[in-house]
């Protein structure tokens, strides 16, 4: 009995030591990030010169794609949320026929590789460039629709997931006061969605502001996106100042997560 | 003119026939309880009437008005559902003016009604609180005046108190019974206590697979049922196995099965489905005396059940055991050998199955 | 349905909208792309739809180099995260608190940090002088530094980082739903930790692993981003192939056609997922196959 309890704690310790280096081997490559941000020249770590003289080089263009990063981001999980809403309730309440069918389509992009993606959108907007002279290639309104895309399927599934476990006779007692089905989803339904509205809402931000492969193919010469203008940076250099607005955009999606957190719990946004 | 009538109400659940050709009449101002088991079907008939479940067959009229066709929202018919189902995001006075707002009251009479509707259930100190800041009674009485705030035809309650513990059951029981007189509405209320059933209600129905077993005042369904389910139903009973040897009067000769001991019963049982015959026998209605009386059974006492109120005992007579009542001032001990007799007017003759 | 609850009907209304958005802006271009990769690319006039792309690019041996690295990138990447996911989804639900926080900090902060801060950390952390060939040097484990960047091995290493915490999170309601009881219970007859474990929680576990791991092996095929950080332009997979057909070459129906063929090796796995799971149903309802 007693080596047992000698192995046991050997073991139980081994295999704590070995989580803490896989929660280290997690956290490394953001810590390396940061700390090589603060070299003033050259890459390097640990960093040669501590200095904040990388962010102050951090080009315009690397601030105005943010901004377009982040507008599109809003917009989509906006957008997103204005489709999704409805369709969710179709879905649930209003007893469709092939609901599963139907759900199944709904949450497909996810499947499919973003980078197929892309490429079909490339293509589409093409097309429709060389059929109507509607310019979608590079614009923010191309970007914004395949954004949407992408984004919804997370809308989506986190309205279905509160919207079903919502008891069926909240509609009921609405109605039986004299609610109409308007009203009651309005002043009854609505507010009680709210936190997964927000949830959704929240990553669908998140996935529109990281996203690189489908994003790719459809920017312009006006109009980047914050991931896709350091996508293109990195592969062809390698400045501290690409470690810093990394670090930057890597910062606000880290803060945006500790204010959902506090607001709706991240359980709620990361349960699929 | 009835407050409420519905014939030939005929309810599935897909293929499964839940209520079936059931007609109920009620009256203005009536309370009556649907009592039965779980699956009679006494909760499928009152989301009919509220306008949550259709019916494939058979109409419904409130007030004179067909609202067969009518879906909730236009049925003036107020709800207290099991679960209560209050607005869990809405305060108390908004959960009750809820139905004057959709029913376009404006401010200040809009809240004033709810207040006073408050104020009515005692409860208007809580118009600020959330639903899940309040006790179970509290939320209860919340349900109550969300409902009655808008005055409708008809209140319907569908096992309300069931989550409640038993002091406070009784509690609202009483409540509910004198806001109701007071307010004069018509109520039905749904249950499968018939305690409670009987405490509360102007007319019982008691129902059974799908169908009205029997219905009438508590106390005429307690003296007098129908048939074996509804005696059973009703409160503890004893059943004697019993031949009909004739009619007599307003009831019938019977024979106690295997033995020669014949008494009168009241009721008739009409064994056109060829279904076993007993007589009822309520508990407070046998006698058991360690000293002989004239025509009594003889019998033992096989089992004493101490309840604080009342004595039971369980007494075997011949064949058969038949549970009674320990008068004021006996004693009976296990095993002692004692005289079964009844009034004649309290044996009632029932005819069923065993369920 | 008669009176009672027939307004439902009304909110049917509510799908139009994302209904009418994804026929627009997914189901057409869906349909319009595999079309595209049905038409030759070569100039001859046209020829109608036919197969010929797909038989030329399941010819041509850099694509099948190209499916071949991406299918083992994909599956060497599920197999060591699912154990490195598993051994710290084990420690959240089962560990100690500190340990808890920890992990649970960490797998969140990489994950809502983007792909591509985390490639160049990694970038930083694999290269030649950097901090790992430094270690190694140091150790005396290497003579030289060992070239860690710009190849599958830092392809996979970014690779499992990406997907361990996904990983996690999809693991963690597996490992809670193993009751505590059981455990405590095998453990109270004198099982050790690690027979524990072997005996009660994997047999408990491994159903439910399986397909996590499958999906993971889907999602890395589907990766193009840190591929394309990491690989220094020498790996390969299918993704970065149809890119470069795409904008490199602008030869659209090539690139249609890679796409097509890896969604129909992602497809077929998802198949393979939902065969797993059925059949998982079929054990679990029937207590055995």
């Amino acid at each position: 009995m007693r080596r047992l309890i000698v192995t046991d704690a050997i073991l139980g310790g081994l295999s704590r030591a070995l989580a803490v280096l896989v929660a280290l081997f997690l956290l490394a490559p953001l810590v390396v990030v940061f700390a090589t941000s603060f070299n003033a020249r050259a890459v390097a770590f640990p960093p040669s010169d501590w200095s904040l003289a990388a962010y102050t080089t951090i080009p315009d263009q690397a601030f105005r794609t943010f901004s377009t990063s982040l507008l599109l981001g809003l917009a989509s999980a906006v957008v997103s949320v204005v489709l999704c809403v409805p369709a969710a309730m179709a879905l649930v309440r209003g007893r469709l026929p092939g609901r599963s069918a139907i759900e199944t389509v709904f949450r497909s992009p996810l499947q499919l590789p973003p980078i197929v993606l892309g490429i079909a959108f490339l293509q589409y907007f093409l097309y429709w460039q060389n059929l109507t002279e509607i310019k979608a290639l590079g614009t923010f309104w191309g970007l914004l629709v395949a954004h949407v895309l992408i984004v919804s399927p997370y809308v989506l599934v986190a309205v279905i997931a509160r919207l079903s476990t919502l008891d069926p006779r909240l509609e009921e007692a609405a109605a039986g006061l004299g609610a109409g089905t308007l009203m009651t989803q309005v002043r009854v339904v609505l507010p009680l969605l709210r936190p997964s509205i927000l949830a959704g809402m929240f990553m669908a931000f998140v996935m529109s502001f990281e996203d690189v492969a489908v994003t790719l193919f459809l920017v312009g010469a006006d109009t980047t996106t914050f991931p896709v203008y350091l996508f293109g940076s990195a592969q062809v250099s390698n400045t501290p100042s690409l470690y810093a607005a990394s670090s930057l955009g890597a910062v606000v999606a880290m803060a945006l997560a500790l204010v959902v957190q506090r607001v709706v719990g991240l359980r709620t946004v990361l349960s699929r | 003119m009835s407050e409420l009538v519905i014939e030939g109400l005929e309810i599935e659940y897909g293929r499964n026939v839940v209520v079936h050709g059931l007609d109920l009449r009620v009256e203005s101002g009536e309370f009556v309880s649907l009592l039965g088991p779980s699956g009679s079907g006494k909760t499928s008939v009152l989301r009919a009437i509220g306008g949550y479940q259709a019916p494939s067959e058979g109409s419904i009229a409130i007030a004179g008005r067909d609202v067969t066709d009518v879906p909730p929202q236009g049925r003036d018919v107020g709800m207290v559902f099991q679960s209560l189902v209050l607005f869990p995001h809405m305060s108390v006075l908004r959960n009750v003016e809820f139905g004057l707002r959709t029913r376009k009251v404006r401010q200040p009479e809009r809240r004033r009604r709810a207040m006073e509707t408050l104020e009515m259930m005692q409860i208007a100190h809580l118009s600020e609180r959330l639903p899940f800041q309040l006790s179970g009674g509290q939320q209860q009485r919340v349900a109550l005046a969300r409902a009655l705030v808008v005055r409708p035809s008809l209140l319907l309650m569908d096992e309300p108190l069931g989550a409640l513990d038993a002091r406070l059951r009784l509690q609202m029981q009483v409540e509910i019974r004198a806001l109701q007189h007071a307010t004069g509405v018509t109520t039905i209320f749904v249950t499968h206590d018939q305690q409670e059933a009987m405490a509360m209600s102007d007319r019982v129905v008691v129902m059974r697979d799908g169908r009205i077993a029997d219905q009438g005042g508590p106390e005429g369904l307690y003296r007098e049922p129908r048939d074996r389910f509804t005696a059973e139903f009703m409160g503890l009973t004893s059943l004697l196995p019993v031949d009909v040897v004739r009619p007599a009067g307003d009831g019938a000769r019977v024979r106690l099965a295997g033995t020669a001991h014949e008494f009168d019963a009241t009721g008739s049982a009409d064994p056109a489905g060829g279904e076993p015959t007993f007589v009822s026998l309520r508990p407070e209605d046998i006698h058991c005396t360690t000293q002989p009386v004239d025509g009594a059974l003889t019998g033992k006492v096989m089992a004493r059940t101490f309840r604080g109120v009342n004595t039971f005992v369980q007494v075997r007579v011949g064949d058969q055991t038949v549970l009674a009542l320990q008068h004021r001032g006996q004693s009976l001990s296990e095993g002692a050998e004692v005289f079964v007799s009844w009034d004649a007017a309290r044996a009632r003759l029932v005819a069923g199955d065993a369920p | 349905m008669r009176g009672a609850m027939t307004s439902r009907r009304v909110l049917r209304i509510g799908v139009l909208p994302l209904a009418l958005f994804y026929v627009f802006f997914f189901l057409l271009p869906a349909l319009q792309f595999l079309r595209s990769s049905l038409y030759d690319s070569s100039e001859s006039t046209d020829d109608g739809a036919s197969l010929t792309n797909y038989r030329r690019a399941l010819g041509s041996e850099s694509v099948l180099d190209s499916l071949a690295t991406t299918l083992g990138i994909a599956l060497v990447t599920a197999v060591v995260s699912l154990l490195l996911a598993y051994l710290i989804a084990y420690h959240v639900v089962r560990g100690p608190a500190w340990l808890s926080r920890l992990i649970m900090v960490a797998a969140l902060s990489s994950l809502f940090a983007s792909a591509i801060a985390r490639a160049l950390g990694w970038r930083v952390l694999l290269a030649d002088s950097g901090p790992l060939n430094d270690l190694l040097l140091a150790l005396g484990v290497v003579d030289e530094p060992v070239r860690l960047i710009n190849n599958t091995i830092a392809v996979t290493v970014g690779m499992v980082h990406v997907q361990v915490p996904i990983i996690m999170l999809a693991l963690i309601p597996v490992i809670e739903a193993v009751p505590r009881e059981m455990e405590r219970a095998a453990y109270g007859l004198g099982e050790s930790r690690w027979r524990t474990f072997l005996r009660v929680h994997l047999p408990l576990t491994w159903m439910n692993a399986v397909p996590i791991g499958l999906i993971a092996v889907m999602a890395t095929a589907a990766y193009f981003t840190t591929p394309a950080l990491l690989g220094g332009g020498r790996v390969l997979v299918l993704p970065i192939l149809i890119q470069q057909a795409a904008q490199v070459l602008f030869d659209y129906a090539t690139a249609a056609t890679l796409a097509a063929i890896l969604s129909i090796v992602i497809v077929a796995i998802a198949c393979v997922v939902l065969v797993f799971t059925r059949w998982r149903r079929t054990i679990r309802e029937r207590g055995h196959a």
